[in-house]
């Protein structure tokens, strides 16, 4: 679905990205993990075009994709932080996502996917549990039907019973086929949820294959950089 | 009294209207609009020019043709000069830009109109009066407070009710997520420039009424604009009104004790409200 080759990428001189290469697939997550300052946040925002400077090839459902045409290509991003729109309303803020690409996230679909939004609809972000502000964030990000859900630090700051709800909601989104790009501290947790792992390391990659049975500990030398 | 308050009511909204445009500036574009005054004056010379070239042209198609003209300048100012000037870091640069414009402007009205302070002549609707519960009201002054509050009406429904308000919103608390989401920036900035100049050149027309205006009457307008929207709060349009109406009030009852002075109480009135919220430190 989305296939990543040689990517780079730069603040101003300092290269926080180098030659990393990536596939995520529809239906399936892909577990993006690596320290503070590895480069995941970068990478995800590269996709969302936020990073103007930038090198390599990107390919989405086989045409080349220019990340400033992010949201009619189908490419969604949950950011860190949430980054939600302060003065609009919870349903205003998912409003925003709709922009004419067809697809199967209504307004009333999101709501049946977090329910607790319905009954938050006219609340500011302020207003809202750190869980629910997720929700908005990752309803905003549906609403635009995209192809391909990035989501940064989902479940940072959650209590575990609402961190299971986010992921529970993830599956349901996978389940219509989107394609997930996924960052969590948790290790072992993205890992569960996801088909593929790639661990960064200053902006390359220290480590890649199947996700399966990997944790922080299976993981340690290529999340830190020393040797086993 | 009712007519005192009356006056000073009709011409707070203007003010109010006038601080809108530059509150949207403010606000939304977080560009301190140093032209905005001088889409004020622009208002009112087209509002002159067209009565002048075709004396019955109603006051609605006046209005209409004051408003477009200055939305078209506005957006294309922002589109050429502004917008670019925006993506530096330092909000200087930006207000510099509109500075120059705003030069720019003045010197044109000055260049092709004269110096001359010029009235907007509206025949016998300035003498007009109805009787309203045994109270007698200029005509001018009601068609006036009218337009404002349907200006004011259609500005907030506008904002708050409908998708482009939506974004426009949007665009101005996080304009990179906006744009990430398909919004497209820079058109959004300069229909919000259009509608700032718009609101600027209907409330100079329906200055122009009253008073008369020349190349160099921004300055004393921009000023108040200044002083409605650091009263009544960025970025809030009721707020804004209320501010205008206020410093409305102020003038005309000033006016009444000394006549020649009415603008001195408006700043005094404002700079009083500044020290009152700085010592009750509400200054932000
Ligand atoms: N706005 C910026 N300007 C300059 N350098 C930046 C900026 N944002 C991030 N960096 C640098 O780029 C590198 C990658 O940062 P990034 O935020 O992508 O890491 P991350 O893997 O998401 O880390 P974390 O787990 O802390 O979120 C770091 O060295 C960081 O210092
Ligand atoms: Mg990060």
């Amino acid at each position: 679905m989305l296939r990543l080759e040689g990517i780079g990428a730069f603040y101003g001189q300092a290269r926080a990205l180098d030659g990393v290469s990536l596939a995520v697939e529809a239906g399936q997550s892909h577990a993006l993990v690596g320290a503070n300052g590895a480069g995941k946040s970068t990478l995800l925002r590269l996709l969302s075009g936020l990073m103007p400077d930038w090198r390599g090839a990107i390919v989405l459902d086989g045409r080349p994709y220019d990340p400033r045409h992010a949201a009619a290509r189908g490419v969604a991003l949950v950011p860190e932080g949430r980054l939600l729109f302060d003065s609009l309303s919870v349903e205003e803020n998912i409003l925003i996502g709709q922009r004419g690409r067809p697809g199967p996230w209504s307004l009333q679909a999101l709501f049946a996917l977090f329910p607790i939004l319905s009954e938050k609809r006219r609340a500011r972000p302020a207003d809202l549990s750190g869980g629910q502000q997720q929700m908005v964030a990752i309803a905003r990000a549906l609403a635009t039907n995209p192809a391909v859900l990035l989501c940064d630090e989902i479940a940072l700051g959650l209590a575990p019973k609402v961190v299971d709800e986010v992921y529970a909601a993830l599956a349901q989104v996978r389940a219509q086929g989107l394609a997930v790009l996924l960052v969590d501290q948790d290790i072992a947790r993205a890992c569960k949820e996801s088909v593929q792992v790639t661990c960064l390391l200053k902006g390359r990659i220290s480590h890649q294959g199947p996700a399966h049975g990997v944790t922080a500990h299976s993981l340690r030398a290529a999340y830190f950089g020393v040797a086993a | 009294m009712i007519d005192v308050l009356f006056q000073g009511l009709t011409l707070g909204a203007l003010y109010g209207l006038i601080g809108a445009g530059l509150a949207l500036n403010f606000g939304i574009l977080r560009v301190v609009n140093l032209a905005h005054g001088e889409f004020i004056t622009l208002g009112a010379f087209m509002a002159v020019g067209l009565v002048a070239g075709q004396a019955a042209l109603p006051l609605p198609l006046v209005l209409a043709g004051a408003f477009a003209g200055a939305a078209l300048l506005g957006a294309l100012m922002q589109a050429a000069f502004v917008e670019r000037a925006m993506a530096f870091r330092d909000p200087m640069v930006a207000m510099l830009v509109t500075f120059g414009l705003a030069v720019m402007i003045r010197n044109g009205l000055l260049e092709t109109l004269g110096a001359n302070l010029r009235g907007l002549d509206v025949g016998g609707l300035a003498q007009a009066r109805v009787d309203f519960g045994g109270q007698s009201f200029g005509l001018l002054p009601l068609v006036t407070l009218g337009i404002a509050a349907a200006a004011f009406t259609l500005l907030a429904a506008l904002i708050f009710r409908t998708r482009f308000g939506r974004e426009v919103r949007a665009v101005s608390d996080r304009p990179d997520i906006a744009a990430m989401m398909g919004i497209r920036v820079a058109r959004v900035h300069a229909l919000v420039a259009a509608l700032s100049a718009g609101l600027a050149a209907l409330a100079g027309v329906l200055l122009a009424m009253r008073a008369s205006v020349s190349p160099f009457s921004g300055v004393a307008h921009l000023l108040i604009a200044f002083e409605v929207v650091v009263l009544g709060g960025i970025g809030r349009i009721r707020g804004v009104l209320v501010a205008g109406l206020f410093l409305g009030l102020v003038q005309v009852i000033a006016q009444r004790f000394d006549a020649n002075a009415g603008m001195l109480y408006v700043h005094l009135t404002f700079f009083l409200a500044l020290v009152l919220r700085a010592l009750t430190g509400r200054l932000a």
